[in-house]
């Protein structure tokens, strides 16, 4: 029984001659029994029938191949020498062209260059599995035998300020007859008044009159420097 | 020994003029695939002297074991194959225009003569064909070229791409409903037939 959808589908093998003889004939009896399938099958040989003399006049005209002959045997001339497996190859005149060896490397980097093979899809992706396993486990391997991260020593200036120590010094002159009636007069005042405690306490003890700092409690670290005598004592003292 | 086989003899040996008479034979054939393929003229001609130039260099190895010409067609399918991964960028970015200078159908001094109405509409037509071939992916127009062009089975064409017959087969069909969808599949068959026969044809 005839059924469209089934024959329609097997047009285009039909058109292009990749059917079986007798399937074929079979096809060609149903075509001539339904005028619809025919028209369809008509209208499919035409398109090919088109677009294959569309295909042909693209080609150009009889004035373009002189020209291309004469650019294929300059290519053929300056192209490299063939790698003739013949031993007792004829000398053309067109190749004993000498060739340099700069074009034939530069020919040679070309051609691996522009060169490509053809690799199976599952076999690719297998390489690549075993590439990024590879890798990974590299890198894993890599940070399990780095040693543990030393401090990093990182020299900077800094400007800190320095507090500066002032040393004051007072150079006292004390005269010694001075002293002598100061001291005298002092005394009832001392014993009037109680010392302060951050005075000098002049005791009465020392026979000579000497200043003495016993007691002596300042409040502020100054640092005294107390100069005995002077150049009238010793004048005195002559 | 044919006189092709010849020709090839004395190429393998070193001749060039050999060579020469030998691509005069297909290079029409070989051009028309190029030019196809890579949609402009300066590309074809790159394109299939490079075949030649391949052919020329693997000579040697040529067995006679089939036809020159199969010989040479797995050339150019590789050379094409080759010559797509190396440009792959431009033959992503070409515009789908056919009626550009570089693609323009021929027009020698015997178009002149039929008529500028039937030119015209051969123009239209083969620019509705480019357009299409222009619309389809490389390997899909490969196909269809090998297919159509050249007559090769689906097997013969899935051995020499690398794929199934299936494949090859599917991509056939959608190149071909492309083509009637683009040049109506509706219209009068005679319409074709008359636009074909009009004024292009060889």
């Amino acid at each position: 029984m005839h059924n469209c959808k089934l024959t329609r589908s097997s047009f285009i093998d039909l058109a292009l001659g990749e059917i079986e003889p007798a399937r074929a004939t079979q096809l060609q009896t149903e075509l001539n029994d339904c005028p619809a399938c025919h028209e369809e099958y008509e209208s499919l040989r035409s398109t090919l029938h088109v677009s294959n003399q569309a295909l042909r006049s693209a080609v150009p005209g009889e004035e373009f191949w002189p020209g291309y002959r004469i650019r294929l045997q300059s290519k053929l001339v300056a192209g490299p020498v063939r790698q003739s497996e013949n031993a007792g190859e004829r000398p053309s005149s067109a190749l004993s062209a000498p060739v340099s060896l700069g074009s034939q490397l530069w020919s040679a980097l070309r051609t691996l260059a522009t060169t490509s093979v053809r690799v199976p899809v599952p076999a690719a992706l297998a390489l690549l599995l075993v590439f990024g396993v590879f890798f990974f486990v590299l890198r894993a391997r890599e940070q399990v035998q780095a040693p543990p991260s030393a401090p990093v020593e990182l020299v900077r200036t800094v400007e800190v300020p320095v507090i500066q120590e002032k040393v004051l010094t007072r150079v006292v002159y004390v005269e010694k007859k001075e002293r002598r009636s100061a001291s005298g007069a002092n005394q009832s005042e001392r014993k009037e008044i109680p010392a302060a405690p951050n005075s000098v306490a002049v005791t009465g003890s020392d026979p000579s009159g000497a200043l003495s700092l016993v007691g002596f409690k300042p409040t502020n670290e100054v640092k005294l420097t107390i100069i005995k005598g002077s150049s009238r004592m010793k004048n005195d003292d002559k | 020994m044919s006189s092709e086989d010849e020709l090839v003899r004395q190429a393998q040996a070193g001749d060039t003029d050999a060579f020469c008479l030998l691509a005069q034979a297909y290079e029409r054939r070989i051009y028309s695939l190029a030019l196809h393929y890579s949609r402009g003229r300066q590309d074809a001609e790159d394109l299939s002297q490079e075949v030649w130039l391949k052919a020329y260099a693997a000579l040697s190895t040529f067995r006679y074991e089939s036809s020159f010409y199969t010989w040479l067609r797995q050339i150019t399918i590789n050379c094409f194959l080759n010559h797509r991964r190396a440009k792959s960028y431009r033959w992503h970015n070409r515009t789908s225009d056919a009626s550009n200078e570089n693609y323009a159908i021929r027009d020698d001094a015997g178009s002149s003569a039929r008529g500028l109405e039937s030119t015209l509409q051969n123009h239209l037509v083969v620019e509705k064909v480019m357009q299409v071939l222009a619309g389809v992916t490389p390997q899909q127009r490969l196909i269809f070229l090998l297919k159509h062009q050249e007559g090769m089975t689906y097997e013969e064409i899935a051995k020499e791409l690398g794929c199934s017959p299936g494949t090859v087969k599917k991509s056939v069909s959608r190149t071909i409903a492309k083509l009637r969808e683009k040049l109506g599949a509706n219209q009068e068959p005679e319409n074709y037939m008359s636009c074909a026969a009009a004024g292009i044809l060889r």
